[in-house]
């Protein structure tokens, strides 16, 4: 039988291993970031969920940063921003 | 971060990574080399010809195999000559096709093409190839009649080798990573050619900055082309034009972004002998293609917060205020391409903000290698 031999054209990948963030031991008092992308939908969600959180856990909203264009990154200085000034932060998707 | 008890540690877990590494290579039978493609999910759906080892060599003509080129978004492949080369031949490019395909892939993965949007956004957009300079009359590429059609090995090769890289170094999978509701065929295939040999006006290349001698390949994020007909009036074409590009339905009026308009030779030629150049058509568009702030709280569909981060400064909240598509009158990229007949022209909107189009010269094709990007 003929054979051929084929180059790969995908991604070459390794298995590489991550540490995940730590998490808070209790929500209760903590201060939230809200990251917002600016959508309508993502928005609802986070406020939502912030509300949600601020019932049951007495979570503060600290801090909200929304994107300039919700298909661009936040910016250069939000990882700082968000590790002053709370201590976790809250995504939404919703299009 | 504050706290006043200790965090919870998480335990690691083992994630993929690309790296740039020499590709892989597999034997396989030659008569099942084609199937083995889409097994492997090497392929979109349309067949490939199969990355033999001798062809990716022959197309690589003595490159360095691991050039890096790019990172390509959202997987973060990388892009190493060799595998562009083994893309370039699945899409059945020639060797000489494949410092197009590089200079494309260098466009889009520049970091204000923004391709990790563009690949993931529900938006319809998809990255438009432009051939433009003395390039395209080389290598035969068709800049004419169905330029954004079938019938030509380059344009048909080199959209498709872009797309595959895409596919293949970028991960874009539809419903997983690549979210647009609807795609579009030029998700497949989307490079045309512009055409010099008719063009009243400096070619699209040297309005951004490059060398006359110089062939350029821009990238575009956009929209499927509208056709826009129009009688061979200077100004009925540009007031057509305008309404084509000016929809409630395009996020240009909503987001900016940039507009493409795409002239016929008719339409070419009868703006010209008009006295219009590339820079009157385009502050002339940018004055005439707009929608009423009223119109547009109508419809709704983005918050009044969204358009004041996106429209221009001068436009204000009221009523009567107007929108135009774009912020500046150069985001209205103008090329002469197509056929003789008809009195046709294209638009081709922006996915809003989200990117702009960047301009790469082809490597050992003419001497500047500058450009606005």
């Amino acid at each position: 039988m003929e054979m051929v031999e084929l180059v790969c054209p995908a991604a070459e990948v390794r298995e590489r291993r991550w540490e995940r963030a730590l998490g808070l031991p209790t929500l209760e008092g903590r201060r939230a970031a809200l990251l917002s992308n600016g959508k309508w939908n993502a928005d609802a969600l986070l406020g939502e969920l912030a509300a949600l959180l601020q019932r049951r856990h007495g979570v503060e909203v600290s801090l909200r940063l929304t994107k300039q264009r919700y298909n661009h990154e936040l910016g250069p200085d939000a990882r700082e921003e968000v590790l002053a000034a709370a201590d976790f932060a809250l995504v939404a998707i919703g299009d | 971060m504050g706290g006043a008890t200790a965090p919870v540690a998480a335990g690691g877990r083992g994630v993929t990574v690309p790296t740039a590494e020499r590709a892989t290579r597999r034997r396989e039978p030659a008569g099942r080399a084609i199937e083995v493609c889409y097994e492997l999910g090497w392929t979109d759906g349309l067949p490939v010809v199969p990355p033999e080892a001798s062809a990716v060599e022959a197309m690589l003509g003595g490159r360095d195999p691991l050039e890096v080129v790019g990172v390509v978004p959202p997987l973060g492949g990388v892009a190493t000559m060799e595998k562009l080369a083994a893309n370039a031949v699945m899409a059945g490019c020639l060797p000489e096709h494949l410092a197009i395909v590089v200079a494309a892939v260098r466009a889009v993965c520049a970091p204000e093409f923004n391709l990790a949007g563009l690949q993931a956004t529900t938006h319809v957009a998809a990255p438009l190839i432009i051939v433009s300079g003395p390039i395209v009359e080389r290598l035969g590429l068709n800049p004419g009649y169905g330029t954004l059609g079938p019938g030509n090995r380059g344009n048909a090769a080199i959209g498709r080798a872009l797309a595959l890289v895409l596919w293949n170094l970028g991960g874009a999978r539809p419903g997983l990573t690549d979210m647009s509701t609807f795609g579009q065929p030029g998700k497949y295939v989307f490079c045309m050619a512009e055409r010099q040999e008719i063009n009243p006006w400096p070619p699209h290349h040297v309005r951004r900055g490059f060398a006359p001698g110089d062939s350029v390949v821009t990238v575009m994020g956009c929209e499927a082309p509208k056709s826009i007909v129009a009688t061979n009036l200077d100004l009925a074409i540009l007031r057509t034009a305008a309404e084509m590009m000016a929809t409630l339905g395009s996020a240009n009026v909503h987001l900016m972004g940039e507009m493409l308009l795409v002239l016929g030779n008719q339409h070419a030629r009868t703006l010209a002998a008009a006295g219009w150049t590339p820079e009157s058509i385009q502050r002339h568009l940018f004055a005439t293609a707009r929608r009423r702030v009223a119109e547009l709280r109508e419809v709704r569909t983005y918050s009044e917060e969204v358009w004041r981060r996106n429209w221009p400064g001068f436009v204000t909240m009221d009523d009567s205020s107007t929108v135009p598509i774009v912020e500046r009158p150069e985001d209205i990229r103008i090329v002469v391409a197509g056929g003789d007949a008809g009195r046709f022209s294209l638009c081709a909107g922006g996915w809003g903000a989200g990117g702009r189009s960047v301009a790469v010269a082809v490597e050992g094709e003419g001497s500047s290698g500058n450009g606005d990007g």
